[in-house]
């Protein structure tokens, strides 16, 4: 179906998509967001106007269901980009390097292979898998290539998995919490924070926290986190390589 | 089971094995996890031989199975209650809480939790093509997604409701109608309590096949290449077309049968039950239809939209090998825009400024303000919203330059003062005005330019009235 657009169109989707801004709101239980939706489905037309307006915005329409309602992504340098400043304050270069390692941890583990991320099923992570996942990742490393000293090294310059393993898993605080600046306690932050943007629900106390990944946080990791990722992690070696070739 | 299209090989001929074999090794390997979890229970925590974990995991499987009608679907809570009750009912000498391990045990198995929900992927011996080959099924019984209202609900998958129903190697259409024929000569026999239960798995049947066919027009809408719509999948939709007409049948005649069957008062409170089932499946039926009519078009403006997408990242995508295991060897220097780009992607957009549910709710839980507290003004109203009127010095300073021009001997008309003073900074034009408005009816004393109004009127694109007359006033 493809409707003519009017004026009072543009507003229904900005309407659309300020409820994907508040990613707690879910079309079954909020007035008028699921019509929103079953139009976004089945009107082509009005599915343009949502991507034309998010894309003024700097936002990414990266799905739309009954169930998630939309999932946005911000699109670089975007208002909505979330910045590490806004993450956490005051991190060096290597906390970011570690809390951006954690948070890819966190989906490797929840999603070990490419049909897990294709599927729509609840999955579940704890804070203790996700450190013991990605504690072995870095001893494996560390068996293949050795200690080789690098005290000299700038931190800046040390890999993640060093960075990673110099941090203690956790450290006993007074008053019994998990110490900030351990490794539990940067992926309890972690949790915390999908759980405050929607992503996912705590659902047991055990293993250091365990929380159920909701299917918004899937999406945002297929359609967008993973790629944009990658892209980065590959614009890198192209351009050393590049550098490497003209040097 | 020898089909026709089996070629048929003369029994002297070393071993050989038909189509129908590997069928059936992997209709038996899909109820390996439920013999798993049995053979596994002599390694738990305290004594569970009087439990049958592989019953109580059917049991778990027919509750999903029940609860997949109208409502979205079981609970955990919901299946984990019902084994809880089956298991007590096994060993009631014993504690309730080991009860609820076992039911919990029994639920994380048909999860596959051991292996993070994955699904179970099982290897068999395949001779089929005449020599040996090792091949793999994959499937999954219980699954767990999230309901349209938030909570999450169990599933059973298609591979579990076959296991359930006990048609281990049809495809979904061709059980469907088996289900369909058995309940109908059920109904002939007068065996109603079994037509209750056959028309359970009928409604399960029309569940799966709208399922189907839903997933087919989302993955259209997401990337409609990803689906075969050259042969595929008009295929399934013209023979989904048909067995709906089938079955729209078949209920017609059913729901007559057994209306039939109540007002003659054979079928007791069976029939009832029956009927509201045959009609829930009649809904289901007009709702796949309605579904099937709307296909057609989806596909014809999929293709309008999708014709000049730009071809899309690859859909698969091993986050542990591409992403993980990469980045882990990269420094802050080479990974830190990678890492920080993952991160603030999987979190989500923030929206500016965003006022949080929780400081709402503590603001409103505060204490009354007493009384006698002096009103304070919330200094959020006191915005400044940029409508600043006031004028820029530089107005000022032209306004005067202009003004000064007012001569001693002679005079000057307003309307040559404004024409100047538009030629200077933004404002002094209203400057001059007020200016001269003030010099026609001054307040205080020792003003000295002074205005008179001959009658004459202005002529200015900003400001009416007159066209005053300005002089100035020698001061002695």
């Amino acid at each position: 179906m493809t409707s003519e657009l009017r004026p009072v169109d543009a507003g229904a989707a900005a309407q659309l998509l300020s409820y994907g801004l508040q990613p707690r709101l879910r079309p079954a239980s909020t007035a008028g967001y699921a019509d929103l939706v079953a139009r976004h489905q089945s009107d082509v037309a009005f599915r343009d106007l949502v991507d034309h307006v998010a894309d003024g915005l700097g936002l990414l329409v990266l799905e739309a269901d009954g169930v998630s309602g939309v999932v946005l992504g911000a699109a670089p340098g975007s208002v909505f980009e979330l910045r590490l400043a806004d993450y956490r304050a005051n991190l060096s270069v290597e906390d970011r390097l570690v809390h951006g390692l954690i948070h890819v941890g966190i989906a490797a583990y929840t999603f070990p292979t490419a049909a897990s991320l294709a599927d729509d099923d609840a999955r579940h992570a704890s804070v203790q898998a996700v450190e013991r996942f990605l504690r072995t990742a870095s001893e494996q490393l560390s068996e293949r290539r050795g200690d080789a000293a690098v005290a000299d090294d700038p931190p800046e310059t040390e890999q993640a998995w060093r960075l990673y393993l110099r941090r203690q898993p956790a450290r006993d605080t007074a008053d019994g919490r998990v110490g900030v600046s351990t490794t539990t306690g940067m992926i309890k932050y972690a949790f915390e924070r999908l759980v405050s943007s929607g992503m996912a629900t705590r659902t047991a106390d055990t293993d250091g926290g365990t929380y159920r990944m909701h299917s918004r946080y899937r999406t945002g990791v297929r359609e967008l986190a993973a790629t944009a990722a990658y892209r980065e992690l590959t614009d890198v070696a192209m351009s050393r390589s590049t550098a490497a070739r003209g040097g | 089971m020898v089909d026709a299209t089996t070629p048929r090989l003369p029994l002297t001929d070393a071993p050989w094995v038909d189509d129908s074999f590997v069928r059936r090794v992997r209709a038996l390997l899909r109820t390996a996890p439920l013999h798993d979890l049995e053979a596994g229970k002599a390694l738990r925590d305290g004594d569970w031989s009087p439990y049958d974990l592989r019953g109580l995991a059917l049991a778990a499987v027919d509750t999903v199975i029940d609860h997949m009608g109208l409502e979205f679907g079981a609970t955990g809570a919901q299946v984990g209650r019902r084994l809880t009750e089956l298991a007590r009912m096994s060993a009631p000498n014993r504690p309730i809480d080991e009860a609820e391990r076992v039911a919990d045990a029994v639920l994380s198995g048909l999860l596959n939790d051991r292996q993070r929900r994955e699904a179970f992927a099982l290897t068999y011996s395949d001779w089929s093509g005449r020599r040996h080959r090792r091949a793999q099924v994959v499937f999954k019984l219980l699954e767990e997604i999230e309901a349209p209202d938030g909570t999450v609900v169990l599933r059973a998958t298609d591979e579990a409701v076959n296991l359930f129903v006990g048609a281990l190697d049809r495809d979904i259409a061709d059980a469907h109608a088996a289900a369909e024929a058995v309940l109908a000569s059920q109904l002939r026999r007068g065996r109603l309590d079994q037509a209750v239960h056959t028309a359970r798995a009928a409604r399960v049947r029309s569940i799966q096949y709208s399922s189907t066919v839903q997933r087919v027009l989302d993955t259209t809408r997401h990337d409609i290449r990803q689906v075969d719509w050259r042969a595929k999948v008009p295929d399934l939709l013209s023979d989904a077309l048909g067995h709906l007409e089938e079955r729209l049948e078949t209920e017609r005649h059913l729901v007559t049968a057994v209306r039939a069957l109540i007002e003659s008062h054979d079928g007791g409170p069976a029939a009832v039950t029956l009927l509201q089932l045959i009609e829930d499946c009649q809904l289901r039926h007009l709702d796949l239809h309605a579904l099937l009519l709307q296909a057609r078009t989806t596909f014809l403006d999929e293709q309008e939209r999708q014709r000049f997408t730009v071809a899309a990242e690859a859909d698969v995508f091993e986050l542990g090998e591409q992403l993980l295991s990469p980045l882990l060897e990269r420094s802050a220097v080479d990974g830190g825009a990678a890492a920080e780009r993952f991160l603030s992607a999987a979190v989500g957009p923030l929206p500016p400024r965003l006022v949080r549910l929780s400081d709402l709710v503590a603001a409103l839980l505060q204490p009354r303000r007493a009384d006698d507290d002096p009103p304070t003004g919330d200094p959020t109203e006191l915005v400044d919203l940029g409508d600043d009127r006031r004028f820029p010095p530089e107005a000022w300073h032209d306004a005067r330059q202009v003004m000064a021009r007012v001569p001693v001997q002679g005079e000057v008309r307003l309307s040559a003062l404004l024409r100047a003073a538009r030629e200077s900074a933004a404002g002094s034009a209203e400057l001059v005005a007020l200016a001269a408005l003030h010099a026609f009816a001054p307040e205080g004393t020792g003003d000295a330019v002074q205005a008179t109004d001959d009658g004459r009127l202005l002529d200015d694109p900003q400001f009416g009235g007159r066209d005053l007359v300005l002089r100035r006033e020698v001061v002695s």
